[in-house]
């Protein structure tokens, strides 16, 4: 499972109740749990959302329709103590469906492909050398097809493991590595020039 | 193999109460229970959509630009007055210019070639898993990964020169009946060839030649005991041999770094930034070793000295700020008062509301 990608955004204190109780509560349909499971997870969702979307503004979007259809599909959650990292996936995906609807949009004429703000994506306080990695990295993506993107942005932004990346977007080890192959050369040639 | 250092950290993320009650109240208007669709009308819908994306296709496709349905063998040309313009079905747009004619030679998913007859066309190619991107003018031959590049036919040459200029990625040029293979045009770099194929080689190597010409010379430290080693030669292995060199020292720099070696890991970025000057990595790893000198070796000098090289060797590095401002704080700490105010005045004339401003201007205020 996705173990980099379990991180609670603050351990809850002793005495609250853990995520497979407050995921039990939520499949009974108690609307408090389910806030107090968003307020628990909010701050890291909001986190990979704008990784994954390299975009303040469409960070809301993505975070509300994750929510929305984790929270709607509880039931599915065969291990309850396991939310964190099958929301988790559940972000993934939606983003990933984001792209290939942009990319879609993008082919028909319909769209069209737009930079990422730096100055507002990266941090003023981020170490510089961190800075000019994730400039190098957000520089590509839009160059990317959105499965590559999505392993790029995994691995390099949130420094997930291949195992983890796998699981996360449910394809092959080999596929994760041939995508990110993929990328790295459209890096490595972004770095070159 | 283990995961790199997450970078996520250096993200702005923005979770403020207001935010997240916000989201939150989205989130609770979506759950409660709505008057459902019924089937039939969310299929209609569907339809609806589905019908107008694809008159919209081939309303901007194909009706504006009155070309017939692309296929090999097709021929595109642009008036003598004005450009045109062709996008393909992945993205890739090829712009022609006043005057040209291309054609289409072969049109496959694996296998796209275009010729190029007469005129200058600009192509910004998506690129495609598996697919080959070739271009033809003359006897020239460029392969794409996916990149952008003008590639100009010049009529009423005697030589017929034809040049290839790339702004982003790379491509190969081939030359018919060169049997030394393809030479790499990176971007930035042009490859003005005649057609003549005896001295394309020797062209090639003029281009080379003048790119090392043009890489910007090292900028020395003054003072001993220090990791910089003068040098007044770049030490680039010649054109065709793999820069491995390159990557291994920023690897071991790296490395070195992240095992408290900071004397061996300044020795590493300095011996890339002096031998391989036109590497990528070059500028990078010049900004890293004025880190290494400014922040934990206490050579403010040899930092400044490795700021400036970092901005000479990528000056439209993303990094390219963060040096500027770290030379300013270099110059000051090393009491060169009048170079930091130069340095700082430079900086912010560049980057007003940089991220470093507020503190770049406190900086060097006894001159």
């Amino acid at each position: 499972m996705v173990t980099a990608a379990v991180a609670l955004d603050h351990e809850p204190p002793a005495d609250a109740p853990s995520d497979a109780a407050l995921v039990v509560a939520a499949q009974a349909g108690a609307i408090w749990a389910m806030e107090a499971l968003f307020k628990r997870h909010t701050q890291r969702v909001n986190s990979l959302a704008l990784a994954l979307m390299g975009r303040d503004s469409e960070v809301d979007d993505l975070v509300q329709d994750s929510f929305t259809r984790a929270l709607q599909s509880l039931s599915q959650l065969q291990v309850p103590a396991a939310f964190a990292s099958w929301l988790s996936s559940i972000v993934i995906g939606t983003a990933h469906k984001t792209f290939r609807r942009r990319q879609l949009l993008v082919r028909l004429g319909l769209s069209r492909r737009e930079p990422v703000d730096m100055e507002r994506l990266i941090a003023r306080t981020a170490a510089p050398d961190v800075a000019a990695e994730l400039r190098a990295v957000y520089s590509v993506i839009g160059e990317l097809p959105p499965e590559a993107r999505l392993a790029l942005i995994l691995r390099r932004v949130e420094g997930m493991k291949f195992e983890e990346i796998a699981d996360a977007m449910q394809v092959s080890l080999s596929t994760v590595k041939r995508r990110l192959s993929e990328a790295e050369r459209v890096l490595d040639f972004k770095r070159g020039s | 193999m283990s995961a790199p250092e997450p970078l996520s950290g250096g993200l702005a993320t923005e979770t403020s109460p207001i935010r997240v009650r916000r989201q939150w109240d989205a989130i609770a208007g979506r759950l409660q229970p709505g008057p459902s669709k019924p089937m039939r009308l969310r299929w209609a819908g569907g339809a609806l959509v589905l019908c107008t994306l694809v008159g919209a296709w081939f309303l901007f496709r194909l009706g504006p630009l009155n070309l017939p349905a692309l296929v090999e063998g097709t021929v595109v040309e642009s008036g003598a007055s004005g450009a045109r313009s062709v996008t393909l079905a992945d993205g890739t747009q090829l712009v022609l210019s006043a005057g040209s004619r291309l054609q289409f030679v072969a049109l496959q998913p694996k296998q796209v070639e275009v010729s190029i007859e007469r005129g200058g066309v600009e192509f910004d190619v998506t690129h495609v898993n598996g697919r080959r991107f070739g271009v033809r003018a003359g006897e020239v031959r460029i392969l794409v990964v996916g990149t952008r590049f003008r590639v100009q036919v010049v009529e009423n040459s005697p030589s017929q020169p034809v040049r290839v200029s790339v702004e982003r990625g790379a491509v190969d040029v081939i030359v018919d009946g060169d049997g030394s293979g393809p030479l790499r045009v990176a971007a930035g770099e042009a490859w003005p060839l005649p057609l003549t194929v005896d001295s394309t080689r020797t062209e090639a190597r003029r281009v080379e030649d003048r790119a090392d010409a043009q890489a910007p010379a090292a900028v020395e430290p003054a003072g001993s005991g220090t990791p910089f080693h003068p040098s007044t030669k770049s030490h680039e292995p010649p054109l065709g041999e793999p820069e491995q060199g390159a990557k291994e020292l920023f690897e071991a720099g790296e490395r070195a770094r992240s095992a408290g070696q900071l004397a061996a890991a300044a020795a590493a970025f300095d011996e890339l930034r002096r031998r391989f000057r036109r590497d990528g990595r070059a500028g990078l790893a010049a900004f890293e070793l004025g880190r290494l000198e400014l922040e934990q070796l206490s050579r403010p000098a040899n930092a400044a000295r490795a700021f400036r090289d970092a901005i000479a060797l990528a000056p439209t590095a993303p990094f390219r700020e963060d040096a500027e401002a770290r030379l300013v704080q270099a110059l000051e700490a090393s009491g060169e008062q009048s170079a930091c105010a130069k340095a700082k005045q430079g900086y912010l004339a560049r980057y007003p509301h940089g991220a470093h401003a507020a503190i770049v201007v406190e900086r060097c205020r006894g001159d």
